[in-house]
């Protein structure tokens, strides 16, 4: 495929299909090349986009009707037979006694582990809050923007997007996904010339993502004015906008989570994460 | 029985939570809240009833688009006496000298007609692939139509949308002319 020359017609083609992310790499990065040079692709490209963006938007606003959850339910359940067998009441009877049982056993587990949870610190520095950026940005650009909020892969597909290195993190993350969330994304995708590792969990209409990339020396959170209070250990976190950011680092990366802003505490989740994906990167050296 | 109701426990952790979108995308398809709400509610039966052959782990989102298009297209959509003629103008604005810009405002409402007005197989594709952000993959099997006749109703879909939101405009063309400068 020769895009070298200002053949446009032939970029044209695949236009569409780039701006839905639906070209081989190496495809894609001859339109890069491409548009690098010419305008004019740019503004078609961007006019596609537009498109997308508000027809989008404008579906996405519609509201729904109150009750058609509920409508939906009654329908289902009229369909099902009905009742309960007396032995089946034994049974479950059981199984409510057991489920509790865990419960309590669950919870001092989680109390034990709670009390060796590292400390979190608010961020109010610009030098903070420029390192909680750089989460956010994949979070944006990626998730909500480029739409891969509403995809869903399969394990499979996951693995060979995590690659090689970081495709343990799959069960990892797996682990740790909150109750009545699921993990629908893993992938490895690029911002800002910036590579990162990315997951992203929904539930209902809440996008949460957990974001992992390298870091440079410089970009440090314990050389920061809310550093002084924390650990190498602490997760430090703040608001920015609608969205609650909460990060720890590792000598080399820098992990994040991203929510909207309380619900699910994004806090919460990167401490319950810190210990083992720390475990990991220090098993590949980061 | 036990099993039954665990399953139907099961149908509805995984199958509503998508609820809303199937909604929205039933009502884009139908042209009509309540039809949506109908077509919606078709859909989520008919997969109910097939759940039992649903693989636990797989695309659930996929598969229940499956069933809202299905539906749709075999027990809903108007059966014209006319045969559907498939758009043979394939001009596109590539060397036109000059396209009408997108308004800087629209309304939902206008995006929202300009978008029903795109022919119906078109705005499908559109709808699954820009809103509901599937791949071409996934919806060539939702709507059982090959990869390659996805990609060209994708294309052809928003040139048609794109052209349809430039002329929103034009309707206040009058309105600009005549505006406070008196």
């Amino acid at each position: 495929m020769d895009f070298q020359s200002h053949n446009c017609d032939k970029i044209r083609e695949y236009i569409d299909s780039y701006v839905s992310d639906e070209l081989q790499v190496e495809t894609n990065q001859e339109i890069l090349s491409h548009l690098e040079r010419c305008s004019e692709c740019v503004a078609l490209v961007e006019d596609r986009r537009r498109v997308r963006t508000l027809v989008r938007g404008a579906v996405e606003r519609q509201p729904c009707p109150a009750d058609l959850e509920q409508r939906v339910i009654s329908a289902i359940r009229r369909q099902s037979p009905a009742g309960l067998s007396p032995n089946v009441w034994r049974l479950s009877r059981v199984a409510a006694i057991a489920a509790a049982v865990l419960v309590v056993v669950f919870a001092s587990w989680l109390a034990i582990r709670r009390s060796q949870v590292p400390a979190s610190v608010t961020v109010f520095s610009q030098q903070g809050l420029a390192l909680l950026n750089i989460g956010l940005e994949d979070h944006v650009g990626c998730a909500i923007e480029h739409g891969f909020k509403d995809r869903q892969s399969t394990p499979e597909e996951m693995t060979q997007a995590l690659g090689a290195k970081y495709a343990g993190l799959l069960a990892v993350v797996q682990s740790e996904t909150p109750a009545g969330y699921s993990l629908n994304v893993g992938h490895r995708c690029s911002i800002n010339g910036r590579t990162y590792v990315h997951f992203i969990l929904r539930k209902g209409e809440s996008v949460v993502s957990i974001v992992l990339t390298e870091r440079a020396d410089s970009e440090s959170f314990v050389q920061t004015a809310e550093g002084a209070k924390g650990t190498d250990q602490t997760i430090y976190s703040s608001q920015l906008g609608q969205y609650e950011v909460a990060s720890f680092q590792t000598p080399k990366y820098l992990a994040f989570v991203i929510s909207d802003a309380g619900d699910p505490n994004a806090v919460g989740l990167a401490s319950n994460l810190s210990a083992s994906i720390r475990a990991f990167l220090a098993g590949i050296g980061g | 029985m036990f099993r039954q109701k665990a399953k139907l426990e099961e149908f509805e952790s995984a199958a509503l939570p998508y609820l809303k979108e199937l909604y929205r995308v039933a009502t884009r398809i139908t042209g009509d809240p309540a039809e949506g709400e109908d077509l919606v509610q078709d859909a989520y039966m008919a997969a109910w009833k097939s759940f039992d052959k649903f693989e636990t782990g797989t695309n659930c989102r996929a598969w229940l688009y499956k069933f809202l298009f299905n539906k749709y297209q075999h027990h809903w959509r108007k059966k014209s006496k006319l045969k559907l003629v498939e758009d043979i103008d394939e001009a596109d604005t590539r060397g036109l000298a000059y396209v009408a810009p997108i308004p800087e405002h629209l309304t939902d409402e206008e995006i929202l007609n300009a978008f029903q007005d795109v022919p119906e197989r078109y705005r499908e594709v559109v709808l699954l692939v820009d809103v509901q952000s599937f791949t071409y993959k996934e919806v060539s099997d939702i709507l059982s139509v090959p990869i390659g006749t996805v990609m060209s109703r994708l294309s052809r879909g928003r040139a048609i949308l794109r052209d349809k939101l430039s002329t929103v405009a034009e309707s206040y063309g009058f309105k600009v002319a005549g505006s406070g400068d008196r």
